[in-house]
């Protein structure tokens, strides 16, 4: 019996301990999702990606020769 | 029960799924987002300065005019790249044109990786003042020209790789100057030789059960404790091991240290099917068994939370990963206390996770090990990987790996 309460005791406080640690490293992964959102990746990257088809659609229709010419291209 | 065993495996399975998409999905956006845009990240620092680059010479390295105020400046903006301890680093470098050829400003920090106590450290220390009133053709050599700040030392040495590359590339391709600048040798001196002793000394140790076997695991002890945790502060962290997918490698000739650590790591793991690393080397480990010493303190952790232990890690460095992943910056998802502990520097909670790691570990034998390490797993789950591989090719009752933990204590306990 007093093995038991002894186990239970330890098992209570050793786990006690661990929450107060995996409170601590979600409050770390909090800390750097706030910096993360200061850079907005997310909205970089689609921004970037938008940007970049935009330009593509821009130099195809401004050229479609080039693209026609390369496609014609026989292997060497 | 049958359809309860299939509703639970397949949850599991589109768990898994659904982490591995994620963690895909914020490596592709974080790649993207984190291209370089010279010109946008001069401009944040810069605001005020019109800037143009100049078509004088095609070549690297890119090269900015500046103007002010309708006026063009004389300084011009060198546009310089290396690789510190966390990963790429951009740095803008003013010039301006001599007689002799052309002697440096101002070094500006544009982008980096590094972890904040180490880029807060150069910069109290005025690491970049050393740069000012150079000459484009000197050496720009740790060591040599160039002091590299204790504590900070990889990151210095990025720092000065980028501008020394940057500018003798400039001088010949744009001054069209002669070399005549010395070019660094290999970095391999009595740092690297202590660290291959001490990986030496652990396979020794691990190896033999003689007498004197006894002794080296002390020293290997002391050594990982004193040279790998305060000395070089070179302990792996899951940063180390996102930067690796992420192209974040150092060149051997820079810092060889961090090469020595991951060929001795993963090296041990793979070849030998031993986690050498975690068991011997890793020096948190030996500040945690001294706190257990010193306390005398063995508390139980309950069987069912060790168990779970490995789904919770899992969990941790999936998040780590992601933030990892997608902000490009492997510091901020690094949630170990080993730099912390070795550098005493840190930021915000990382304050508070040092002291709770060792309250825990005053307590629990390897508490931070079997409860939270990801680099601990991840090496135990390549032995577990190896161990099976090696069973299908070869058969053999060999005993199964364990599923868990750094320590033979865990591994009892998660068999039990």
């Amino acid at each position: 019996m007093v093995k038991r309460n002894e186990n239970t005791w330890q098992f209570k406080f050793s786990l006690a301990l661990a929450i107060l640690m995996l409170f601590l490293v979600f409050g770390y992964f909090t800390q750097s999702f706030l910096e993360i959102r200061k850079v907005k990746p997310v909205s970089v990257a689609i921004e970037r990606i938008s940007r970049e088809s935009a330009e593509s659609d821009i130099s195809s229709k401004a050229d479609p020769a080039v693209e026609t010419k390369n496609e014609e291209v026989p292997d060497q | 029960m049958t359809s309860t065993a299939i509703t639970r495996f397949s949850w599991g399975r589109v768990l898994e799924a659904f982490a591995w998409a994620s963690l895909l999905a914020a490596f592709i956006i974080g790649q993207i987002a984190s291209q370089t845009d010279y010109e946008a990240l001069l401009k944040q620092q810069m605001p005020d300065v019109k800037l143009t680059r100049s078509q004088a010479s095609r070549d690297l390295p890119v090269v900015y005019r500046m103007e002010a105020d309708g006026e063009l400046s004389p300084d011009v903006v060198v546009m310089s790249e290396g690789v510190g301890y966390g990963g790429p680093l951009i740095a803008g470098i003013k010039a301006r044109r001599t007689d002799d050829g052309a002697r440096l400003n101002e070094i500006l920090v544009l982008a980096h990786k590094e972890t904040p106590a180490y880029m807060e450290r150069i910069n109290r220390s005025n690491f970049f003042r050393q740069f000012a009133g150079k000459s484009v053709t000197d050496n720009f050599i740790i060591g040599d020209d160039i002091d590299a700040i204790s504590g900070a030392t990889v990151t210095s040495e990025g720092f000065s790789a980028a501008v020394r590359e940057a500018v003798h590339q400039g001088a010949v391709q744009h001054l069209k100057l002669a070399p005549t600048w010395v070019e660094p040798s290999w970095h391999f001196g009595i740092n690297e030789i202590i660290l291959i002793t001490l990986f030496v000394l652990a396979f020794y140790s691990v190896y033999r059960r003689d007498r004197l076997a006894k002794y080296v695991r002390y020293l290997v002890m002391v050594g990982s404790l004193v040279f790998v945790g305060f000395y070089a502060n070179a302990s792996l962290n899951l940063g180390n091991i996102a930067g690796i997918f992420m192209g974040y490698i150092p060149s051997p000739r820079q810092y060889p240290i961090w090469w020595i650590m991951m060929t001795g790591a993963l090296g041990s793991v793979v070849i030998l099917g031993r986690n050498i690393y975690c068991h011997k080397i890793c020096p948190f480990k030996v500040v945690q068994d001294l706190l257990q010493k010193i306390s005398g303190v063995k508390l139980r952790i309950k069987p069912e939370v060790q168990r779970k232990s490995r789904a919770l890690i899992f969990f941790l460095s999936w998040i780590a990963l992601v933030l990892i992943f997608l902000s490009a910056h492997p510091a901020l998802g690094s949630y170990e206390p080993f730099a912390m502990m070795f550098s005493l520097e840190g930021l915000g909670i990382q304050w508070y996770i040092l002291p709770a790691a060792l309250l825990g570990s005053l307590f629990v034998p390897s508490f931070w090990c079997r409860l939270f390490c990801p680099v601990g797993l991840y090496l135990n789950e390549i032995v577990r990987l190896r161990r099976a591989v090696r069973e299908r090719l070869f058969g053999g009752g060999g005993k199964p790996p364990p599923a868990s933990g750094k320590t033979t204590k865990t591994i009892k306990v998660e068999q039990g």
